[in-house]
């Protein structure tokens, strides 16, 4: 299969939003990156920090394939676990192997990717729909494995002592670390996202995702564009897997159940789907939200589901939608009701 | 080979469970296009509200023949009168409002939230314990050489005649047709003067019904109910409805019972087979990979027509 011109620069320069976009987003990566050391935060804090960074990545990547192609992935998670679990076995003493991350990420970005084309390919050429309850059975299967394949995976009580990230030489030591670990992937996948969304490719995914029928008539091969979106963001899904599992030296089935999927879907919903600000908005929000619902994890998934129906009835584009522009509109809206008030 | 007879009843049963939930897909798809996630929500509901009701009125174990079967009848009248108005209480709530809406994501992701809904809210209602409803045709008999409890007995006949009525009652009355003619093109039924709302509240109620009523069932043949119960045999419920051919009725039943058939096989056998490699625990991966087969080699299922893409 020829791959589509993923690698070809594309041929519009940068729009002027996505442009504006790029340079709020490089300021917002910045200010990130001098959280830790602006001694505003403690431990706590920059635990949750990680979190939002961790969960702003997943996000996006889910953003590729729901926001951009309109497709609903409901096993998101399970590419995750995937790579996770790849350098959990491949990195821990579980099998004695100690294979380096850097080694491990693209490994594990690879074996997420085919695991997505394999099971992606006979449902994208249906129905939308189809593609739902398939990656949800998916996600299903990958719990069950976990769960069941101790040989493999521990079972239940899951992986512990996973090899810390060793980095250039320098062994990532403490939350910071991963921080800055995480910061990158999550800066990649800003950057990623941005370009690929303004591309000719992800003007074909838009196409599809507005009116599939369409976009076929105008000559897009519409399959080949879904099976993209679909495998990158299993290997980007993949990719953040190992990281994660080394900044907890742990993985369980637990921490792969379709809950954590259906959260980071909320995310992107919520934020704005197909919006870059939408799904980090969205992965802050829901990051921050639960604290306080902690001990109630039923309640939190009432307040999650009903968010899901009322963000689709009242706000389908979500809070940031792609092409808003927050500050601008606010001000704007403020103007106009002074000048209201003026004349009253 | 001594374990066949019971295996095939064991599937027969689980496969009636799942035949009446790919009836309540297959119908909500048939009228909608949509996948009511919530029925993995509805199924609990059901079985939910008949175990309170029971416990309610004092119910316990009835001593009596006649008495255990006018109590499961009793539970699956509740269960399915709670699940109906519960599932027209959704479709109101949730997807209603989203009739109109161009993009199929909109009433994918409002399903699935409303399920979460429903699940989640059962657990901070009733807790994660798990509830039971009064234990009842327990008794094995032996028929034909086949060992069967009182219950399998009752699932099969029951969950066969549930649909032989549902059947009758969409292709013989005049509101079955009305649904006939609703599912095959929405706007025209509306111009021919049908009340396609009502029609689609009917459809919800009966749909639900029937979730409800399989919960029941599949609480009764396993003794306890739980309230992510409903999550397994939804998915499994959906893949037979697609390898039956969703949108249709005869297919919704020959799915479930094919689906259950199978499961009860591979979790049987395949243990043995693999020399214990693979544990029963695998059936489900088994089932997906039936919806994938399925998906791949024959997509309009066992006895479906081609479904247009859009």
């Amino acid at each position: 299969m020829r791959l589509p011109s993923f690698f070809r620069p594309a041929i519009l320069p940068m729009r002027s939003g996505e442009a504006t976009s790029a340079r709020a987003m490089s300021v917002l990566i910045l200010l990130a990156a001098v959280l830790p050391v602006s001694g505003l935060i403690n431990d706590v804090g920059l635990q949750l920090a990680f979190n939002i960074v961790f969960y702003a990545t997943l996000a996006l990547g889910l953003n590729l394939v729901v926001g951009f192609a309109g497709l609903l992935n409901l096993g998101y998670i399970a590419f995750f676990g995937i790579g996770a679990y790849t350098y959990a076995i491949l990195a821990s003493d579980q099998f004695g192997l100690h294979w380096p991350i850097a080694l491990v990420i693209p490994l594990a970005a690879l074996i997420a990717t085919a695991f997505g084309f394999l099971f992606a390919l006979p449902t994208l050429r249906l129905r939308g729909d189809y593609l739902a309850v398939v990656t949800l059975g998916f996600g299903a299967i990958v719990e069950l494995i976990a769960n069941n394949a101790i040989g493999l995976t521990n079972g239940p009580k899951g992986i512990y002592g996973i090899d810390p990230a060793q980095l250039f030489g320098v062994e990532l030591s403490g939350m910071t670390g991963y921080y800055y670990l995480m910061l990158v992937a999550a800066a990649v996948m800003i950057f990623l996202t941005l370009r690929l969304g303004a591309s000719r490719i992800g003007r074909s995914w838009a196409a599809i995702r507005e009116d599939e029928a369409a976009a076929r008539a105008s000559g897009i091969d519409t399959v080949r564009l879904k099976l993209l979106a679909f495998t990158l963001s299993a290997a980007a899904a993949g990719a953040v897997g190992p990281i994660f599992a080394a900044s907890q030296a742990y993985i369980g089935p637990m921490q792969i159940t379709i809950d954590a999927s259906v959260l980071v879907l909320t995310m992107v919903i919520l934020g704005g789907t197909g919006s870059v600000r939408g799904a980090i908005l969205g992965a802050v929000i829901l990051v921050l939200i639960p604290e306080f619902l902690r001990d109630f994890a039923a309640a939190r998934f009432v307040v999650v589901g009903a968010t899901m129906v009322i963000i689709m009835i009242v706000r389908p584009q979500g809070l940031i939608p792609p092409n808003a522009r927050p500050v601008g509109d606010l001000l704007a809206r403020i103007a106009s009701l002074r000048k209201v008030t003026g004349r009253a | 080979v001594e374990q066949l007879p019971g295996a095939l009843i064991n599937g027969l049963t689980l496969g009636s469970v799942y035949a009446l939930i790919a009836l309540s897909y297959t119908m909500v798809y048939g009228v909608l296009r949509l996948i009511n996630f919530a029925f993995a929500g509805l199924f609990t509901v059901g079985a939910y509200g008949a175990i309170y009701f029971v416990g309610a009125l004092g119910l316990g174990t009835p001593a009596t023949l006649p008495a255990a079967l006018l109590l499961v009848g009793l539970g699956l009248g509740v269960a399915m009168l709670v699940a109906g108005v519960v599932g027209v209480a959704v479709e109101r709530v949730a997807y209603f409002p989203l009739r109109r809406s161009k993009s199929i994501l909109a009433p994918l992701i409002s399903a699935l939230g409303m399920s979460l809904v429903l699940v989640n809210g059962l657990q901070l209602i009733a807790g994660t314990e798990p509830k039971f409803f009064p234990s009842v045709l327990q008794e094995t008999v032996t028929i034909a050489g086949i060992r069967m409890t009182g219950i399998q007995l009752l699932v099969i006949p029951l969950s066969l005649a549930l649909m032989a009525v549902l059947y009758v009652f969409v292709t013989k009355t005049s509101l079955g047709l009305k649904i006939q003619a609703t599912s095959e093109n929405l706007e025209t039924a509306q111009l021919m003067g049908i009340s396609v709302n009502r029609t689609i509240m009917l459809v919800f109620f009966i749909g639900s019904a029937l979730g409800g009523a399989a919960g029941l069932l599949y609480t009764l043949y396993y003794g306890v109910a739980i309230p992510t119960m409903g999550f397994g045999p939804s998915i499994k419920a959906f893949t037979a409805a697609i390898l039956g051919g969703i949108g249709n009725i005869p297919g919704a039943m020959l799915g479930g019972l094919l689906l259950g058939i199978a499961e009860s096989l591979v979790s049987t056998y395949v243990s043995a087979a693999t020399g214990g490699a693979l544990g029963p625990n695998y059936q489900d991966v088994f089932v997906f990979l039936i919806l994938i087969a399925v998906l791949t080699f024959r997509p309009q299922g066992l006895l479906g027509e081609r479904l247009r893409t859009k």
